[in-house]
């Protein structure tokens, strides 16, 4: 599978700079975003993004809402809520709006490295049945 | 990433379906039933005996009134194009509306209705489309894909591998679907190559790079359309209108005319795309983004059980076809398409029928009960013996310079509406004129000249389902934005389908035509048919 291309949300700036040093080691391709603002701006240049990992406690707009957005405007690139002890309802609020996962701060790396493989997977499965169904539908083309 | 192909919708006027329903059935109405007879067409139906068999058949009293059905018909053909052209119903209810017209207003007896909905020429073409169902299914286009392109590297190289091949393979199996697959895989290829050359996080597009490959795929599947009469429904319509005069053609016969200008047509698109956008490519290889594509066939592993047996089917079809004589038609080899997928369990029956569009069938069918109509009721021979004296009036009335004038008209108007859609119309009235003219090669020399020219719907984006395809799905995956604009159609496609057309006028009229020759006594045995009228 090609490398995944990951999107890492969090407004701790530091956090984010060593994550993207660990991730970037683990053949991941990482760009990053301190607010949901920033996010959703970079998402729309950089649409081919698998996964976003995306804190649950933000300031300004938090991560309940980014991911409302990011749902309504990018469908298939699937989100992964990182949530602290005291936002886990947060988080279990963000897979019922359609989060693929959450983990809980401070998260094992394999295990985040895990759940990533497998969301993009399945960002990937869906990207492959929407091409196949447009092959299909192609076939209805009247020439 | 783009999820679904639309076509830049009809937009203002065009977009109302009821209207242009209205206009379509007001003249039909007009020139059916108010405009009076013309002298000449009263005169040929009456000398030619069309009026006689119509008043055999019991569908008209006296020649007064076969002329009016006469007018029925002629009728039927702008109510025709303004169907087709502004899809005021649907393409294949268009069709339908054929045999309904038939039935009751009178136009042919019943059994001739049955008989023109029907024959080898629709059998052929279901199992044309069973056999696009199946490849997809399977995912034999994907292998072939990575077969085609997989092993190339550098710039030339897989541009010219991807011309050539695409019109090769357009000129068999649904370049449709063909399309719809290589375009994602064209645009991966080039994002690829792009990020390869851009510095580290910042994707630096090539617009040129972008344009150059997806128009060079669109261009090369158009072209493939020549090949053969796998490659479409309209080149099997043409060869249901020689059957009807008794001078059918075989599968390999057109290939003999066709498939050797598909390659070359193929390579001519490659030259001109690099002509055009050479200059202005920075990105000038291509072998970072074949990488992930050389991955994808490692991936792929062996071939199926599945994909094994969908191209021995293929190949099966196919030697029947060019080998399997008269007796088979082109219907009988293409119908196995339907059979062998279910009992060898490639593929279920539900999948095969939900996946042939019953749309382009009925509309294939319909369009050979229209070429029926016009043939019966001497209609085509009237607009044939019009158009032929205008023609001859500016000494383009035979050969070489009909062949020409016929090819540019067709290839005008395939831009602006169905391929078949064109052939479905022209035909009746091409094969009749084209005996009529006298030429020897005819009539089989002026129909591929009309149905070539079907394949050179470059410049408009509605003109055929390839370009709305390369413009839905050919999107930057970065930004989901659109490589191409529908005003670059005009911009390159017009002069790739100049360039079309001009190659076979020089190659396939004044090299291919001579070099393979056509048969004793075809113009006889057509022109027999012609001036019997309406009696066979």
């Amino acid at each position: 599978m090609q490398e995944p291309y990951v999107m890492l949300v969090d407004d701790e700036e530091a956090f984010v700079e060593a994550m993207t040093k660990r991730l970037s080691k683990r053949d991941l391709k990482i760009i990053s975003a301190l607010s949901g603002e920033e996010a959703l701006e970079k998402l729309d240049n950089h649409r081919d993004v698998d996964v976003v990992i995306l804190d649950v406690k933000m300031p300004g707009m938090d991560g309940i809402e980014t991911l409302r957005e990011i749902k309504a405007r990018f469908p298939l690139i699937e989100v992964i809520m990182l949530t602290g002890h005291a936002t886990v309802e947060n988080a279990v609020e963000g897979m019922k709006k359609g989060a693929f996962d959450y983990l809980m701060k401070p998260c094992d790396i394999d295990e985040l490295l895990k759940k990533v493989k497998e969301a993009t997977e399945k960002k990937r499965s869906h990207e492959e049945k929407i091409r196949e169904a447009a092959i299909r539908n192609a076939l209805s083309f009247v020439e | 990433m783009a999820h679904e192909v639309h076509a830049p919708t009809k937009k203002g006027i065009l977009a109302n379906k009821t209207l242009w329903l209205c206009i379509g059935a007001a003249v039909f109405v007009i020139v059916g039933f108010l405009i009076p007879p013309p002298e000449s067409l009263v005169k040929i139906i009456s000398d030619q005996g069309f009026a006689d068999q119509m008043i055999k058949w019991h569908l008209a009293h006296d020649v007064n009134e076969a002329a009016r059905k006469t007018m029925i018909v002629l009728g039927i053909i702008p109510m025709a194009v303004i169907f087709f052209a502004t899809e005021a119903l649907p393409i294949g209810l268009t069709g339908i509306l054929m045999p309904i017209l038939a039935y009751f207003l009178g136009l042919l007896p019943e059994k001739e209705v049955g008989k023109s909905f029907a024959g080898d020429a629709p059998m052929f073409l279901l199992g044309v489309l069973a056999m696009g169902v199946v490849v997809v299914e399977v995912g034999l286009h994907k292998r072939l894909a990575t077969w085609i392109l997989g092993w190339t590297r550098g710039f030339l190289v897989p541009v010219f591998v991807l011309c050539i091949s695409m019109s090769i393979i357009g000129s068999f199996i649904s370049a449709h679907a063909m399309c719809a697959f290589m375009t994602p895989v064209i645009m991966a290829v080039y994002y690829g190559s792009v990020l390869a050359k851009s510095p580290s996080g910042q994707v630096e597009h090539d617009p040129a790079l972008a344009k150059f490959l997806l128009f060079a795929l669109c261009f090369s599947l158009n072209v493939g359309g020549v090949g053969s009469p796998a490659a479409g429904g309209r080149n099997v319509l043409m060869m249901g209108f020689w059957e009807g005069y008794k001078v059918p053609m075989d599968f390999f016969t057109w290939m003999k005319y066709g498939f050797p200008l598909a390659p070359v047509l193929g390579l001519m698109v490659a030259v001109y795309m690099l002509v055009i956008f050479g200059r202005n490519i920075k990105t000038k290889d291509l072998t970072p983004g074949l990488a992930a594509l050389k991955e994808e066939t490692k991936q792929m592993g062996k071939m199926k059980y599945e994909e094994w047996v969908t191209l021995g089917m293929l190949l099966l079809i196919l030697l029947l076809w060019i080998f399997g004589g008269h007796g088979l038609g082109l219907g009988g080899p293409s119908l196995l398409a339907l059979l062998i997928p279910v009992i060898f369990r490639i593929t279920p029956w539900q999948k095969i029928l939900h996946g042939i569009s019953w749309d382009a069938w009925f509309m294939y069918c319909g369009a050979l009960t229209l070429g029926e109509l016009l043939k019966k009721s001497g209609a085509a021979m009237w607009l044939a013996s019009t158009f032929l004296d205008a023609l001859k009036s500016v000494g383009i009335g035979q050969g070489l310079g009909l062949w020409i004038g016929l090819s540019a008209f067709s290839g005008v108007m395939t831009n602006f509406m169905s391929d078949a859609g064109v052939t479905a119309l022209l035909g009746p009235i091409v094969v009749p004129m084209s005996i009529m003219s006298g030429h020897p090669a005819e009539p089989w020399a002026s129909g591929l000249a009309t149905a070539f020219a079907t394949s050179f719907a470059h410049f408009l984006i509605v003109g055929t389902p390839n370009n709305a395809i390369v413009y839905a799905l050919g999107t930057y995956p970065d930004t989901g934005k659109n490589a191409i604009e529908p005003v670059d159609f005009v911009k390159y496609g017009f002069v790739a389908w100049i360039l079309s057309l001009v190659l076979v006028w020089v190659l396939g009229f004044m090299v291919l035509f001579p070099l393979v020759g056509f048969p004793e006594g075809l113009l006889e045995t057509a022109r027999n048919v012609l001036m019997s009228g309406g009696a066979r």
